[in-house]
């Protein structure tokens, strides 16, 4: 796979804007290899208009984007013929049926042998489920069974890269179930960059997530990073049992500490304790603790956050400025 | 949908197979015309539209001039150039009616559907996108609209009017229908790609044709000399024999040149469009 420092997306500084309002700002993305990249942000936060500059679909006014190293711009039908696309509103032609549809979007990549494509087609349509209704027009089918045909047209093309709109935005909790279980089987072939603003969905299959708000990247990390804090100011948990006032002022004054807050219950003490140094803190705080024998620790962890909570912490931070 | 195990070993022998499947031919500036024109034409000749433009055209053209034909009076002559001078001016301006009507919704339809997004988010060109309405288009008039109904008017007038109507003078006569018909294709196509409704293209497009057939006399002769609208009879002429003035091929190879602009300006703008 050609990439562009092991990155099959790499933006740089790309911008849009329609009639001088910014609708993305300067977005500098990187997207590894066989990654599932959640890319978040609310209503109209650019998250379409990146996905249709990825696919030339519009056009930059500034900076550049690369997928597998090759240029959105310049090259964008090399681009194209290597990514799967499923936009957030799909439509097709509606006299054509499922069958047609999918038979249709292969011929965009394979000349043939013509049994070998309508062997393709045919795996597509079970693998979405929609077999028994393979041969009726598109025009009768639901919001969840376009959806599937969407994913289905998506893959049709085997794609290095498949690039998915609010992939389970219309669809029931088993329709999304199998967006994700699909997703996540994909992942060993290829790289799934997906918008949506569904968090719990984010959380559950991104490797990666890119956090975007009125155009402008306000985060992009792995998930878990996002999740357990910047590194640089980890919190610790710590449930303890006995007098520990003692442990308390030990702890507090290392270096390494940054604040310690303290609330008894019931013969337990809580401590919330935010530290600089993560690996310090992982060596040395049981320990610290662990000095005074009287003491039993109930339970000890770093604080993770849910995505939601990052989420709504970072947008709300971005409002406020 | 299958469960993930399943659909992970179906991807193992999809993959496997996948060597097998032919990538078509890169093309940069005609990416997949030939997947779109297929489609485009299946539009016309897989449902019922080829039977009912057949209808349409056959219905409107043959069955004005073969009244036309059993009513004038006069010598055979006569009523041969009566009905000529009806049959190809006609059918200049009511086919070019006709492809504004149909062909208003090709691109702006598409552009609002959405389906022009979808299709442009798989590797297709968009010269091609254009280029393969156009040809679809064409063919499709061409034969509905012209060459069948041409046939049966050469047949019927030979039936029905006792004086000779010379093959090759007509086929250069019906030829300027077609690119009569063309002309109006590619303003049409042209005009879609400029609009994000069906409105002003049919307004504009039928506003043209109608100018033509109803101020042509008050139009400056420079001006005139350079639009489609002498091509009516200039087509009548050629097909009956008669004297033209010296001027005749300047409407064609004018409105062959505006062809060719409106096809590029199509294609200019099409480039730039933002889905």
């Amino acid at each position: 796979m050609n990439t562009s420092n092991g990155n099959v997306i790499h933006t740089q500084g790309l911008s849009k804007a329609y009639k001088g309002v910014k609708a993305l700002d300067s977005l500098n993305l990187q997207v590894s290899a066989n990654s599932i990249f959640g890319f978040l942000g609310p209503n109209g936060a650019g998250k379409s208009t990146t996905i249709k500059m990825l696919l030339g679909l519009t056009h930059p006014t500034a900076g550049k984007a690369l997928v597998f190293g090759q240029d959105i711009a310049k090259d964008s039908l090399a681009v194209r013929r290597r990514v799967g696309y499923l936009a957030q509103d799909p439509r097709y032609y509606e006299h054509m049926t499922a069958r047609q549809t999918l038979r249709y979007t292969a011929r965009f990549f394979y000349s043939g042998p013509k049994e070998l494509i309508e062997a393709r087609v045919e795996e597509m349509l079970e693998l979405t489920g929609l077999r028994d209704k393979a041969d009726r027009s598109i025009k009768g089918f639901s919001g969840g069974e376009r959806q599937r045909l969407g994913i289905a047209q998506a893959q049709v093309n085997y794609p290095d890269l498949i690039i998915l709109d609010e992939p389970a935005a219309s669809l029931d909790p088993q329709g999304r179930h199998d967006v994700l279980a699909v997703m996540e089987a994909l992942r060993k072939y290829t790289t799934i960059f997906y918008s949506t603003h569904i968090l719990e969905d984010v959380q559950r299959v991104s490797d990666s997530v890119a956090i975007l708000n009125h155009g402008k990247l306000v985060a992009e990390a792995p998930i878990d990073e996002l999740l357990n804090g910047d590194g640089a100011a980890g919190v610790y948990n710590v449930t303890i049992k006995g007098d520990a006032s003692r442990a308390q002022k030990r702890v507090a004054s290392q270096p390494w500490v940054h604040s310690l807050s303290a609330e008894a219950n019931n013969g337990h003490t809580t401590w919330q304790v935010s530290v600089d140094d993560n690996d310090a803190a992982e060596d040395q705080l049981l320990l610290l603790i662990m000095e005074d024998r009287d003491l039993r620790v109930k339970s000890f962890g770093r604080k993770t956050h849910n995505l939601e909570e990052v989420f709504l912490n970072l947008v709300g931070e971005e409002k406020s400025k | 949908m299958t469960t993930p195990s399943k659909t992970i070993l179906n991807q193992d022998l999809i993959l496997a197979a996948r060597k097998g499947l032919v990538p078509v031919r890169e093309r940069a500036r005609l990416g997949s015309f030939d997947n779109m024109f297929r489609k485009e034409i299946g539009q016309w000749w897989g449902t019922r539209t080829w039977w009912v433009q057949i209808l349409i055209w056959v219905l409107i053209l043959n069955g004005i001039s073969t009244i036309v034909a059993l009513t004038e009076a006069g010598t055979p002559e006569e009523v041969l150039q009566e009905v000529m001078q009806t049959f190809l001016p006609m059918s200049v301006g009511a086919i070019g009616i006709g492809t504004v009507i149909t062909v208003q919704g090709a691109i702006v339809g598409e552009k609002e559907l959405g389906t022009a997004a979808w299709v442009m988010s798989k590797p297709a060109s968009r010269a091609a996108f254009i280029l393969a309405k156009t040809f679809a288009y064409a063919i499709g008039y061409w034969v509905t609209a012209i060459i069948i109904p041409s046939t049966i008017f050469f047949i019927t007038m030979r039936q029905l009017v006792p004086t000779p109507l010379a093959v090759m003078p007509f086929i250069a006569g019906v030829g300027l229908v077609a690119i009569g018909q063309l002309f109006y294709l590619t303003l049409t196509l042209m005009l879609g790609t400029f609009f994000s409704s069906r409105g002003p293209i049919a307004g504009i497009g039928i506003a043209f044709i109608m100018t033509g057939l109803l101020l042509k006399g008050f139009i400056p002769f420079q001006v005139l000399i350079v639009t489609p609208w002498p091509l009516p009879d200039v087509a009548s002429g050629l097909a009956l024999g008669t004297e033209l003035p010296s001027v005749w091929p300047i409407p064609i190879v004018a409105v062959s040149v505006w062809i060719v602009i409106m096809t590029a300006v199509a294609l200019w703008r099409f480039e730039r469009e933002e889905f």
